[in-house]
């Protein structure tokens, strides 16, 4: 608050994309404000309901149940997921793949729909998109457990934006973006002691996503796989990724964790940069168009 | 305004004196906060706490499949002049990392209207244990909830399942279904 402009500030969260969403914004009035975040959540809901991958009756569970049959109308909002969802597939060579769910589903992190093809494999390239529409050349389970969470995360900063907030702020479970105000401190966890935070970065506008084992320990397996071997990944190593928008942070945090050598080259056309924190090694390494460099760092576990 | 991306990778990372925070908490409003937000056309709120019998309790627990921690669940009636325009339900779960306070809105039929967060805390397990910690959740349904700095709250990569919500969500329409049709 600085002297004659006042402002309020509000901070909300609600269960959405399967963990908690946390909005803050801070715009001219109490009212306007919760306006403006009330929009956002409808947003996220939205959002939600085409993109859930739980609920059978979610748009995204009709195309995999239809789309190796025939084509399947689209949405704007699921016609532009699978889009970049395939362009990042596509430019990771399968290192970020949307249609890994049948392991999830056999892992049990994912759940098993009884009326969804049994005999899916995973293969993105069966996937065909036709502008806003789709269809699978074969039986394949979609899910963008990858990259909903950060296209969720933009669409209601966007909102908050077009609102007219003075500054904004979307958490979607670690997938956050914000514009506006003075640059923000970004904590990540630790892999190996997840109570505790790391000063990762200040940031003012755009995204970080992160992707880490951490409470999977107790878990059977962990859900980030790769795809080309099925491997489980992240089993200690942090990966956070800062970029212009949270889908783009959102999908590369895959494609850094399954392969950090070949990630440069796609971070630099994303103006993206990543952030690697492996408890086990003395070091952090920072990735982007430049390459990879090494930073000692003291404070290991 | 130019939204251009910026950010800087803080060079503290690398010092020996990483910060640290030793825990997450954040508390996003009052109960009373969050019955405006929920319904914003009602009125008045009436206080209509549920405590179930041990037959109504079996009930709920056979039909959202969780069990109930307490005998009594706060309740609020929303009425909007005079008419009942739904329940505004006070509830709480911890899991082995969190424990959250958060409000459910339904409407006369019993559907969910809304779920807000009223506050939010990780742990270091073992807390939720302890007397004295449990201790300082007291009072909160009343609305003097505690104060608590929101200097902590950007952590990428919190994520944590809300499984338990979602949990809790099923129980509190069930309690619905049993004692407030």
């Amino acid at each position: 608050m600085n002297g004659t402009l006042r402002r309020t500030r509000v901070q909300r969260a609600q269960p959405w994309l399967g963990t908690l969403v946390e909005i803050a914004a801070e715009g001219p009035s109490p009212t306007k404000v919760n306006e403006a975040i009330k929009r956002a959540f409808a947003r996220v809901a939205a959002i939600h309901a085409a993109m859930s991958f739980h609920d059978a009756g979610s748009e995204l569970s009709r195309v995999n149940r239809h789309a190796a049959r025939d084509w399947v109308a689209l949405s704007d909002d699921l016609a532009r997921v699978f889009g970049a969802a395939l362009d990042f597939a596509a430019a990771s060579d399968g290192l970020f793949d949307p249609s890994v769910a049948p392991w999830l589903v056999e892992t049990g992190h994912l759940p098993r729909h009884p009326d969804m093809p049994a005999d899916a494999t995973p293969g993105w390239r069966a996937v065909e998109l036709d502008g806003d529409r789709v269809r699978f050349a074969r039986p394949l389970l979609v899910d963008f457990g990858g990259i909903a969470k950060g296209y969720a995360v933009d669409e209601a900063l966007a909102v908050l934006r077009d609102a007219g907030m003075a500054s904004a702020r979307v958490n979607a479970g670690g997938d956050l973006a914000r514009f506006g105000g003075s640059p923000e401190p970004i904590r990540v966890r630790h892999p190996s002691q997840p109570t505790l935070s790391l000063h990762l970065a200040d940031l003012q506008n755009g995204a970080v996503a992160t992707s880490a084992g951490y409470y999977q320990a107790e878990a059977a397996a962990s859900p980030l796989r790769h795809p080309h071997t099925g491997g489980e990944l992240c089993r200690t190593l942090s990966v956070s990724v800062l970029a212009p928008t949270c889908l783009a942070a959102d999908a590369l945090t895959k494609v850094v964790a399954a392969d950090p050598l070949c990630a440069s080259a796609l971070l630099g056309r994303h103006g993206a940069q990543a952030i690697l924190i492996d408890p086990s090694s003395p070091a952090i390494t920072i990735c982007d168009g430049d390459g990879r460099r090494t930073l000692p760092h003291e404070a290991t576990a | 305004m130019s939204h251009s991306p910026a950010w800087l990778i803080v060079p503290a990372l690398i010092a020996p004196a990483v910060a640290v925070s030793p825990a997450y908490a954040v508390q996003y409003m009052t109960a009373e906060g969050a019955q405006k937000q929920m319904f914003p056309e009602a009125s008045r709120f009436v206080d209509h706490p549920v405590r179930l019998t041990d037959a109504q309790r079996d009930l709920v627990e056979k039909a959202a499949n969780v069990r109930m921690r307490y005998p009594e669940q706060p309740v609020w009636q929303a009425l909007a002049n005079g008419k009942p325009v739904g329940w505004f339900v006070l509830d709480e779960v911890y899991g082995k990392h969190e424990f959250i306070t958060y409000a459910v809105a339904l409407d006369v039929t019993g559907a969910v209207r809304s779920v807000e967060i009223i506050d939010y805390r990780e742990t270091h397990g073992g807390e939720i244990g302890n007397a004295k910690w449990r201790a300082q959740f007291v009072g909160k349904h009343h609305g003097d909830a505690l104060k608590l700095g929101d200097d902590i709250q950007n952590i990428s990569g919190a994520t944590l399942s809300c499984k338990h919500i979602s949990e809790g969500v099923r129980r509190v329409v069930a309690i619905h279904e049993v004692a407030l049709k």
